[in-house]
């Protein structure tokens, strides 16, 4: 769904082209997992509870490589550094002043209206992109294996584990924790594959879109801004991506109701454009904080 | 389920009693016995390793590393970077020669491309000048590899040569005996690497050639396929044949004959030989395992006193 979505441009494309595929999307985030037919297995949306359990098996990898003998990031650091010389202040200066530069210039680049500007623009942003990525690889070649990212390696792998399940109750995992940790590379190679393609519906993009669509704006407009009453569970069980789209249509309701706007929201109809409508929640937004920032 | 990397085999020599009917001085039938030593080729596999094998055994070499460069051992870089600032590992003579056969190949080169004819003289031509620049870069390999050396006490190497006996001991199999279908880990299945090294201690101490044999066969194999990472079935033929041509090791069966009286099976010991330069650098490549091996439990000491 996310690579047929990736195929519209959404300055040209209409809202209603792309309403039936969000709205599919949506109902996955809704229900809080997707099930991939091709392997017959269902892909449950993680949430805080397992966000937490992955970050304790890398703190207690982490803790358990270091007992064992296996130097820390800064002990090998300090040691290509200051002993050997391989890697230098000049070397880190490099990497900070390229995402300076990145940080620096990616909101000029994304309000640039200018096309020969941003092209220009893009030119330097991906050098700068390219000789981060170059000197943080160089970086970690020389550092080798440590304690730290070994364990951030191995409890990434732990995402596939508590993603897919044999049935929609998520009561059988497809794997038992030991047959998982025995899996090959080019099995959890695949499943690797299948996660990173499932979760790429699910990006910052499509959840924005779908926050701006009548069929999520009208259900959070019925819940008195109680995240509880629209999900019907606490909080702290909510999905990364319920909570993503909360979040986002929590804003979109509220500036709906704020607007000072006659003309009111853009009406969903054969014409509008999907950047359209996403920016004028943007807009509205904007206006809204500067004069409640002016007034007070 | 385990799988498997590759299987090899190494002949052994087991008693094998052959029966046979014949008569005795008065005619009567009778069955007359006796014990031969008979070729039966004993298999080896190596168990292709896991995600948890692997995470184990890049873990180890880094332990492995730490506790070298704590222990005092220079790193690769910093040896590089010691013989750069006194003006490189070459002599003069050596960088001179160095630099006239890589002018030369170039030239060879250049020669070579020149050459767009297409008749007999300019491809015999070509086969000279192909044959000139063979010659020049064996001579640059050998005079790089003389200074190899300084590199085999660096906290890489040592760590590496540790880390291949390692997946020795954990990637082994060997035949079951009693069953030939079954395949048993050579060194115990113990999750204690020293009862492990113990095992391995015992047959290299053993003294029987057939286990000698094995371990230095596992050696190679292991050290190839950790050197060489990607490694195919295709590929480990190819090892097989190497090894062969560099092997010594032949068992001699005793004689099958009708009215002959058993003969005294032996091994034949390991002799000298010439070798090719490539066999040479994969024997040595086992001769350092067997030798780091038993430098292991001294290592700490050793180190110690090369920190000094």
């Amino acid at each position: 769904m996310g690579q047929y979505l990736d195929t519209f441009n959404d300055a040209t494309s209409k809202v209603l082209d792309q309403y039936d595929a969000l709205r599919a999307i949506w109902g996955d985030i809704l229900q809080g997992f997707s099930y991939i037919r091709d392997e017959d297995v269902y892909f449950r949306h993680l949430g805080e509870s397992e966000h937490n359990q992955i970050s304790k098996i890398q703190t207690e990898l982490t803790h358990k490589y270091l007992e064992m003998g296996v130097p820390s990031r800064k002990e090998r650091l300090d040691f290509i550094t200051e002993e050997t010389g391989e890697w230098s202040q000049d070397d880190e200066d490099e990497i900070t002043s390229a995402e300076f530069f990145l940080s620096d210039n990616q909101e000029i680049y994304n309000q640039s209206m200018i096309p020969l500007q941003k092209k220009e623009m893009k030119v330097h942003m991906d050098e700068a992109r390219e000789t981060i990525y170059k000197k943080k690889a160089e970086r970690e070649l020389k550092i080798g294996t440590v304690a730290e990212t070994r364990a951030e390696k191995i409890a990434n792998s732990y995402y596939i584990y508590f993603a897919f399940y044999k049935d929609k109750e998520f009561k059988n995992r497809l794997w038992d924790r030991n047959t998982f940790d025995e899996l090959e590379d080019s099995e959890l190679s695949k499943w690797i594959i299948i996660y990173n393609s499932e979760t790429s519906s699910f990006n910052l993009k499509n959840c924005t879109k779908i926050a701006a669509m009548p069929f999520v704006l009208n259900l959070v407009s019925y819940c008195k801004d109680q995240g509880a009453f629209f999900y019907g569970k606490p909080i702290t069980q909510f999905t990364t991506y319920q909570l993503s789209i909360y979040t986002k249509a929590m804003r979109n309701s509220f500036v709906l109701r704020e607007t000072k706007n006659k003309s009111g929201s853009p009406e969903v109809n054969n014409d509008l454009k999907m950047k359209d409508l996403v920016d004028w929640y943007d807009h509205e937004y904007s206006i809204i904080i500067a004069e409640s920032k002016s007034s007070s | 389920m385990k799988k498997w990397l590759c299987e090899f085999e190494v002949d052994k020599l087991f008693d094998v009693k052959d029966t046979k009917k014949g008569t005795d001085a008065d005619g009567k039938e009778i069955e007359i016995s006796k014990t031969l030593k008979k070729n039966k080729p004993v298999a080896f596999k190596l168990q292709k390793p896991t995600r948890r094998l692997f995470e184990d055994g890049e873990l180890y070499y880094a332990v492995k590393l730490s506790q070298g460069i704590k222990a005092g051992l220079l790193t690769t870089a910093q040896v590089s970077k010691r013989y750069e600032n006194d003006g490189g590992v070459y002599t003069d003579a050596e960088k001179s020669r160095l630099r006239e056969l890589r002018n030369d190949i170039t030239e060879l080169q250049a020669e070579y491309f020149k050459l767009d004819r297409d008749d007999e003289k300019a491809d015999k031509e070509k086969i000279k000048i192909l044959s000139n620049i063979n010659d020049c870069r064996n001579e640059i390999s050998e005079l790089e590899n003389v200074h190899q050396y300084i590199y085999d006490q660096t906290a890489e190497v040592k760590a590496r040569n540790k880390t291949i006996l390692w997946w020795i001991l954990h990637m082994a199999h060997q035949q079951n005996e009693g069953n030939r279908n079954q395949f048993l880990e050579m060194f115990g299945g113990s999750e204690d690497l020293e009862d492990r090294l113990d095992a391995y201690d015992r047959m290299e101490e053993n003294g029987d050639d057939f286990l000698q044999e094995a371990l230095k066969k596992l050696a190679y194999y292991v050290s190839y396929w950790y050197v060489s990472k990607n490694v195919s079935g295709e590929d480990f033929k190819t090892v097989e044949s190497l090894y062969n041509q560099s092997s010594d090791y032949k068992v001699v069966e005793d004689e099958d004959e009708d009215e002959g009286v058993a003969v005294k099976a032996e091994e034949k010991k390991p002799k000298e030989k010439s070798k090719k330069k490539s066999e040479k650098k994969s024997e040595k490549k086992t001769e350092e395992e067997s030798e780091e091996k038993s430098e292991d439990e001294s290592e700490e000491k050793i180190l110690a006193e090369e920190a000094k």
